[in-house]
């Protein structure tokens, strides 16, 4: 097994699946080192979910299926389902929690009705749009990874620019505003970063699998460090390890178990799980380990 | 006009008893502020029914049920548990649990592809419009076998609304007080989160693991704008959640989509109409009753601008103030010329020579007055209690002078026996 296992992982399309895979979830993990700070975690969730009536719209708008146009609807969607949630959460009495269940499902409903109107129309039935709910790791394009590439890039570029902007907006909103950084332009500006590893993560791993990939690293990162620049170096490296041991795990399930092979993307999760859990007992000081020991010597 | 097909009547009925049975436990869960747990219960219910198959082998509904069931629970008790022993905050720790259950969930489902048709798109999106075709023989009828679960599960979810309801209410208000009272907030909290697993998985056919989620937050969190009191809020959102049923299904028809995206828009734009146009929370009204306020201010403004201009300095009483004077001084583009507009039509405000000098008539004079007197009643009042410097009079009382009736600055004059305030300007 181990030869063919290190023949399947050499192949140039896994070789692109682990590119693209350890590009996402790097990019990821930085990312969402932020939103989890800013008590935002579960707006990647919103975003990926609100993605499919903009991935509809663009599709509707051009009658075709190529990457770039379907990323563009992607984001705008995204944007907007942010956008809504703050309107609901600065004007109304709903709470955000509730802002964002409404949100994230309203729009998946729109998205839902457009694209079975794509599927009912003659030409639309091979659109498959639906497909990037659960992602095709298993067939990344070349396309697919430069474009991953690229949000990387931008998302490594922007949040090395605007670190310290980035920190005070997650820890003290207030005190930035009032120090004159404008802080409605750099929610947007981060905003806009999770709504292009959304937009880029959705026909590789999926709505959710996106989900996990902001959350996963960051807060397993987060229990080992208190100090924010550890963190986010920590969480970039979970992420790509975690998309690394998850490709590998796909590629080494024998056959006779799973016939078609497991999708990559629950199992990339799968391993993000495994670090977080052994983070969870392990880490020194917010461990289970570390705090029973830290408490034991307080009685002491 | 329309007809409807028996078949047709049975999915708009089955939706709109799938959307009442969701809006009952949703207002607890909006009030309680765990909505993303519904998001999260729904995705890790997949893992639950998984696991579920591969320990029992079987796919009786029972079995699936319960195994839901136990991953929804989980998933609420993971999660706290997360939050509560670590750094890590509420929101993250949902994230990290439900994204594992729901990967999970579909490795199982994967591998056990090939021994039964589990299809995770079906889980997804919710098809009611194949229900009418699974009927059972009941009493000689053939009722759909999903309108009968929906139905049961409206009526055990009303049942426990209604049996349970001060114990709900309770601790979703003040669950401190009912942990006082010994009415155990964290298992109530749990109750209705069972409750809601269940609600969650029954209507996976009919709505789907997202749509659902809708049908339970969006109707709930409505309502809650709507009206203050829980009894209406319940019943609003059930009304709600039937009529975005039957215009969901409206809408299908027309769109030629399907019944459970368009439910869920229905829903959504009753939300949008309830946050913009909710008779005292909504967006609408607020904005409004802001605009008039700050209307009656800038009035006010006025009056007491041109009476104290004519007040006690003879050299400028001598000199005329002007319309164009008047707007320089209230910093409101708009609303100041609305303002001048107004007083004038009304007969406060009287304009002279050409246009040229503004001066309070008989009824101005005494409403302008009565401005001043609060504005110097307060100042004084300021003084004499708070004992504030004589230079941080002026700012507070200017907000406040809007807000002193008669019978308030009655009272503030005893108080404070004076007839001058303290910059020594007389209380009219």
């Amino acid at each position: 097994m181990g030869m063919s296992l290190f023949e399947h992982l050499t192949s140039f399309n896994s070789l692109m699946v682990l590119l693209g895979t350890a590009l996402l979830g790097g990019a990821c993990g930085v990312i969402g080192s932020f939103t989890v700070l800013r008590e935002r975690a579960l707006i990647g969730d919103c975003v990926a979910h609100a993605s499919l009536p903009g991935i509809c719209i663009a599709f509707l708008l051009l009658h075709e299926r190529s990457f770039f146009p379907l990323f563009i609807g992607a984001i705008i969607a995204g944007l907007m389902s942010a956008w809504c949630i703050s309107i609901i959460r600065e004007f109304t009495h709903i709470k955000e929690d509730s802002a964002i269940a409404i949100v994230l499902s309203c729009f998946f409903g729109l998205g839902i009705t457009l694209s079975r109107q794509i599927q009912n129309t003659p030409r639309g039935a091979s659109a498959g749009l639906d497909s990037f709910i659960f992602g095709k790791a298993a067939t990344m394009s070349t396309t697919d990874v430069q474009m991953i590439a690229a949000v990387a890039a931008i998302v490594l570029v922007v949040t090395i620019l605007l670190r310290k902007e980035f920190t005070l907006l997650c820890f003290d909103r207030e005190f930035a505003a009032t120090q004159g950084f404008p802080v409605r332009l750099l929610d947007f500006v981060l905003m806009t970063l999770v709504c292009l590893c959304a937009a880029a993560g959705l026909p590789a791993v999926g709505a959710v699998m996106v989900v996990a990939l902001l959350v996963f690293p960051a807060v397993t990162a987060r229990l080992w460090t208190d100090t924010l620049t550890p963190m986010i170096a920590i969480a970039g490296a979970c992420g790509v390890a975690s998309c690394v041991a998850g490709v590998t795990l796909s590629a080494a399930v024998p056959r006779a178990i799973a016939p078609d092979g497991l999708p990559t993307g629950p199992l990339i999760v799968l391993s993000a799980t495994l670090f977080f859990t052994a983070s969870f007992i392990l880490a020194p000081r917010h461990g289970l380990l570390g705090r029973r020991r830290n408490s034991f010597k307080e009685q002491v | 006009m329309l007809t409807l097909s028996p078949d047709e009547l049975w999915v708009i009925v089955t939706c709109a008893v799938c959307a009442a049975a969701c809006a009952i436990p949703g207002v607890f869960l909006v009030l309680s502020r765990s909505s993303l747990l519904a998001d999260g219960i729904s995705h890790s219910a997949l893992a639950g029914i998984g696991a579920a198959f591969l320990l029992f082998q079987s796919r009786s509904p029972i079995v699936m049920l319960l195994g839901a069931f136990a991953a929804g629970l989980f998933t609420a008790w993971a999660s706290s548990a997360i939050s509560r022993t670590s750094v890590i905050k509420a929101d993250a720790a949902l994230g990290v649990v439900f994204t594992a259950l729901f990967s999970i969930g579909v490795i199982i489902i994967t591998l056990v592809a090939r021994q039964v048709d589990l299809d995770p798109g079906c889980v997804l999106y919710g098809l009611p419009e194949f229900i009418p075709f699974d009927t059972v023989n009941l009493f000689l009828l053939e009722v759909p076998r999903g309108f009968l679960w929906l139905s049961g599960l409206l009526v055990v979810n009303a049942a426990l609304c209604w049996l349970f309801w001060k114990e709900l209410t309770l601790s979703t208000f003040d669950p401190l007080l009912a942990q006082a009272l010994g009415f155990h907030p964290g298992r109530v909290h749990y109750g209705l989160l069972a409750c809601v697993t269940v609600t969650i998985v029954l209507s996976f056919e009919a709505l789907g693991s997202i749509l659902v989620i809708t049908m339970l937050v969006a109707p709930a969190a409505a309502a809650c704008l709507w009206s203050e009191r829980l009894r209406n809020v319940v019943l609003i959102a059930v009304g709600l959640g039937v009529f975005s049923a039957i215009a969901g299904y409206g809408g299908a028809l027309l769109l030629n989509s399907s019944v459970a995206g368009t439910m869920s828009v229905a829903a959504g734009v009753l939300f949008i109409a309830a946050a913009l146009f909710a008779p005292i929370r909504g967006i609408v009204p607020t904005v409004w009753s802001r605009k008039v306020l700050q209307y009656r201010i800038v009035r006010d403004d006025i009056l007491g601008l041109i009476f104290r201009w004519h007040e006690v300095d003879s050299l400028r009483s001598a000199t005329p103030l002007t319309p164009k004077e008047v707007y320089e001084a209230v910093h409101h583009p708009f609303l100041v010329r609305l303002a001048l507009r107004s007083l004038r039509q009304r007969g406060e405000v009287i304009i002279v020579h050409d246009d040229r000098a503004v001066r309070l008539s008989e009824r101005g004079l005494v409403e302008a007055r009565a401005l001043v007197r609060s504005h110097r009643l307060w100042e004084a009042y300021l003084a004499k209690h708070l004992h504030l410097p004589p230079d941080h009079l002026h700012a507070p009382s200017e907000r406040t002078e809007h807000f002193i009736g008669r019978a308030l600055a009655r009272e503030i004059a005893e108080d404070v026996e004076s007839k001058r305030d303290p910059h020594g300007k007389p209380i009219p």
